[in-house]
């Protein structure tokens, strides 16, 4: 019954289209024979009336358009139709689930009925056996209990005479670490007091040795006519702890050999250093037992 | 170039002087003269016009002349302006030089022994030019006149002193020929 | 990334070591301005004879005047070692010495002797320089200036000038208008002099050319001034180019191919420059007063020269290439005949304060501060002419009324007179290096 009510559409529809497509195609040549007549032709095209032309593509136009619109229409009618039949088709198939479900749901309250009706029988016989269980139970446990309780006060008596010693324990050494650390801090902060006066000494120390050498090394300095302001030579120096110059020599040179040599000779000129022998010995051994000094005139006259 | 522009005025005045000294005999008339030809200098060419010696009023110059004519003129340091008291003498000298196209005069600058040997050797030359140029503008040609300098190498005095130095400052005109 | 990482710490690490480690540094900026003292032990003879010379004396006396020593007087000095074992260094260090030299001479087989000299450094007690030198028995003063030089060399790191020459002019006065000119070449220590010139009309200007074979000078031998160049290995002489009026103040180029002159010919003194080998002449100057006195740098690209466009003579400077005129003496009323050090840094120039002082003095302005020293106390001093070196400045001046020549070291320290010769002398002119 289906199958049928589809073929007329179907067929029509396949009509519809045909004509739709054999007018489409003539359409469609037209169109392509136009813009070359217009192109190339100039003396051609002019002798063609314009409003003939013109009607004759208005005509075109009109009858394409009213081609579409009897496709269009076509094509709607048939959209329609489908639609009919497919609401037709599912109100049916509505019908027959429906019908099923009730059946199902019939058979269904009975099943259940039958299943709970078992289960209440289960459910007592198994609530009689458990309350006689449970009397059982309760004896024995009643037994572990008190034999438990007894244990644990015991235990619990035990630990809290081993937790009262512990604290007592861990508080003294808390005290003790805290002394300790505070003794620890007292002794730190006497050391770093005593290490920066020794360094302040010590730095005071070498400044002066500094401003020493360099007085000694000023009265000692022949500065030679070839010497230029701006020149500038490092002498590099080892003492001996006595402050007896060991080795001195051109550590960066001026490139002016006299310069040099009159730096390296004021060091020579002097030859000891006397003061270096009242320095502490590891202070010298640190800072002063190899010195540079730069040599760099000032206030020449060129 | 001030100094030349000065030699000129100088010697323009003196020209001027000279003439007014010869045709009127008359110091009076000079004073106006000597203002309007000299407006930088000390007005002293009115004086040139008595003063100037027995020949500087003759017109014509003898070889005889030229033996009372200086031939010795004084500069002051560093400097080549040819002093006023020689205008007299070097118009003479140029006057005879124009009288006698053959006579040629040659004119030795000199320094002072004061400052470096080649700046004297220059200063000398320009001496000399300054007098040469005296010479050339009152009637001597070019030609007749050569210029040499010896700086300081040839002092006429020894001495070290302002005295000996004012005299070594100086151009010497010596004739070649007469 | 983590190379990076640890790339920058092992920097770090570097960096915070060599801080840690780093040296003390003590600085000296002042110190005594003196010569260096310096005694040179009278040298041992080990040929048996009489030596003509002594060289000991001849290097004590370079040295000393070179400004740069201070030697020891040989009254004073306690023994007079000949070799470096017999030095007792502790003696000449209590004599406040730096350095001793020492050396002997000796007769080689072919006849030549052979100084042998050492120098010793007295503070640091070891020897600095053992070298000798062979020479003909009668050339002992060209030997002694050599070692002069090679120990002067080793000492101030300058080359010695010690066997450069000088020549200077003399001039006699022989009657009342006679006059004897003579152009002379010594030492530079005014030793061994003789003439290579005479005339009874002035010689002045002489200069050196850069390669020392030849002089230039301007002679009146012919009644006027003309320049002349004369070789000194053949006497031979060539005239110049001369022109009408001044021809003076010749100055060789560095290169040796030209020569800066002055000439008149244009009207006024004016500084020209002759190609010797083109002979083309080229004007440089072009002012109405006097421009004289042309002397090159050192590098040949320019000239300095006197010029009175000022109003009184000052020292100006042209650039050849671009001819850039700058006035480089500013202080004083009168400063003339420059002459540039080696180097270029320095001017020695005749000048004359303006101030109190009337008289004319040599004066050194270094160019690089503009600072102008005066070096001498003299009322007539000119013609400085300077030692290749750039240690001494030698020129002329008067003592009494004679003129001589004296010589000043650069910084002014030392001055002393050249050895008296007859007759009035001047214009002395420093060689270059000789060998």
């Amino acid at each position: 019954m289906e199958t049928r009510s589809y073929i007329i559409p179907f067929i029509l529809a396949l009509g519809v289209h045909a004509g739709a497509l054999v007018l489409l195609g003539t359409h469609w040549v037209d169109q392509e024979a136009t813009p070359q007549r217009m192109t190339p032709r100039h003396i051609e095209a002019q002798m063609i009336d314009l409003t003939a032309l013109a009607q004759r593509q208005a005509e075109k136009e009109r009858a394409a358009r009213e081609q579409a619109r009897a496709e269009e229409q076509a094509r709607a009618a048939e959209r329609r139709r489908m639609q009919q039949a497919e609401d037709k088709r599912r109100q049916a198939l509505e019908r027959r689930k429906a019908k099923a479900e009730a059946e199902r749901k019939a058979k269904a309250e009975a099943e259940r009925e039958r299943r709970q009706a078992l289960a209440r029988q289960r459910e007592a016989e198994q609530k009689r056996k458990a309350e006689e269980a449970a009397k059982r139970k309760a004896a024995a446990e009643e037994q572990k209990r008190k034999a438990q309780e007894q244990a644990r006060r015991e235990a619990a008596e035990a630990k809290r005479k081993a937790e009262a010693a512990a604290r007592a324990e861990a508080e003294r050494q808390r005290q003790q670490a805290r002394a300790d650390a505070e003794l620890e801090r007292a002794l730190a902060r006497e050391r770093q007091a005593r290490e920066a006066a020794a360094r302040r000494a010590s730095e005071s120390v070498v400044g002066d040795m500094q401003s020493y050498i360099t007085s000694m090394l000023q009265d000692s300095w022949r500065i030679p006519s070839t010497a230029r302001n701006g020149m500038e030579a490092v002498v590099a120096i080892h003492f001996l702890p006595s402050g007896e110059v060991d080795q001195a020599y051109i550590h960066t040179s001026s490139g002016n050999a006299a310069f040099d040599n009159s730096a390296v000779q004021a060091v020579y000129r002097v030859k000891v250093f006397p003061r270096f022998s009242q320095v502490d010995p590891v202070l010298f051994e640190r800072r002063l037992r190899k010195l540079l000094v730069k040599f760099r005139p000032e206030g020449l006259r060129w | 170039m001030q100094a030349v522009n000065l030699t000129k005025t100088l010697v323009l005045s003196a020209v001027v002087a000279l003439a007014a000294g010869c045709s009127t005999t008359s110091t009076t008339t000079d004073g106006g003269v000597a203002g309007a030809g000299n407006g930088t200098g000390t007005g002293g060419a009115s004086s040139y016009g008595v003063s100037g010696g027995g020949v500087s009023g003759g017109a014509v110059v003898t070889a005889e002349d030229l033996k009372q004519l200086r031939t010795v003129f004084y500069f002051d340091f560093d400097k080549a302006v040819v002093r006023q008291d020689g205008f007299n003498d070097l118009e003479a000298h140029a006057r005879y030089l124009s009288q006698n196209p053959s006579a040629s005069v040659r004119l030795e600058g000199h320094a002072d022994e004061r400052g470096t040997r080649e700046y004297n050797i220059a200063l000398g030359e320009r001496r000399a030019k300054s007098v040469e140029r005296l010479l050339v503008v009152n009637g001597a040609s070019a030609s007749q006149v050569e210029t040499v300098s010896y700086g300081e190498e040839k002092p006429a005095v020894l001495g070290h002193d302002a005295q000996s130095w004012s005299q070594n400052r100086r151009v010497e005109l010596k004739y070649l020929s007469k | 990334m983590v190379i990076f990482k640890r790339v920058v710490a092992a920097m770090l690490m570097v960096l915070v070591v060599s801080v840690a480690r780093a040296e003390l540094v003590v600085e000296v900026t002042q110190g005594v301005e003196a010569p260096t003292s310096v005694a040179v032990v009278p040298f041992g003879n080990d040929t048996g004879q009489a030596l003509p010379e002594d060289v000991a004396a001849i290097v004590q006396q370079d040295l000393g005047r070179s400004g740069f020593f201070q030697p020891m007087l040989r009254d004073n000095m306690l023994g007079f070692p000949t070799r470096s074992e017999d030095i007792f260094f502790r003696d000449w260090r209590l004599a406040k010495m730096d350095y001793v030299i020492i050396g002997r001479a000796r007769a080689q087989d072919d006849g030549q002797i052979r100084i042998e000299f050492e120098l010793h450094d007295v503070l640091r007690e070891q020897a600095m320089l053992s070298e000798q030198v062979t020479t003909a028995r009668d050339n002992l003063r060209d030997a002694a200036h050599l070692v002069a030089d090679r120990l002067f060399e080793r000492l101030t790191g300058l080359k010695g000038a010690f066997s450069t020459r000088i020549v200077y002019v003399t001039a006699e006065q022989l009657g009342p208008k006679r006059q004897r000119f003579r152009l002379q070449m010594a030492d530079w220590d005014g030793a061994r002099a003789r003439t290579i010139l005479e005339s009874s009309e002035p010689i002045l200007s002489p200069v050196w050319s850069m390669d020392g074979s030849k002089l230039a000078y301007v002679s009146f031998e012919t009644g006027k001034p003309s320049i002349y160049v004369q070789y000194l290995a053949s006497g031979r002489r060539e005239r110049i180019q001369s022109f009408p009026g001044l021809n003076g103040a010749p100055a060789w180029s560095p290169d040796g191919n030209q020569l800066a002159l002055v000439l008149s010919r244009d009207g006024n003194p004016e500084v020209y420059v002759l190609d010797l080998r083109s002979r083309q002449l080229q004007r440089i100057t072009r002012h109405y007063g006097i421009d004289t006195e042309p002397s090159w740098s050192p590098d040949g690209r320019s000239l300095i020269f006197t010029s009175d466009r000022g109003g009184q003579p000052q020292i100006y400077q042209l650039d050849l290439a671009s001819r850039d005129l700058k006035r480089l003496t500013f202080q004083g009323n009168y400063n003339a005949r420059g002459r540039l050090t080696q180097d270029g840094r320095f001017l020695a120039m005749v000048h004359r304060s303006g101030g109190g002082g009337n008289g004319f003095d040599i004066a050194v302005q270094d160019l690089k501060t503009d600072r102008v020293d005066v070096l001498t106390q003299s009322a007539m001093a000119e013609s400085p002419s300077i030692a290749p070196n750039g240690s001494v400045v030698i020129y002329a001046t008067q003592e009494g009324t004679k003129g001589v020549l004296a010589a000043v070291s650069l910084d002014g320290r030392v001055q002393f007179r050249m050895p008296a010769v007859s007759g009035d002398v001047r214009e002395p002119a420093w060689s270059p290096y000789l060998r």
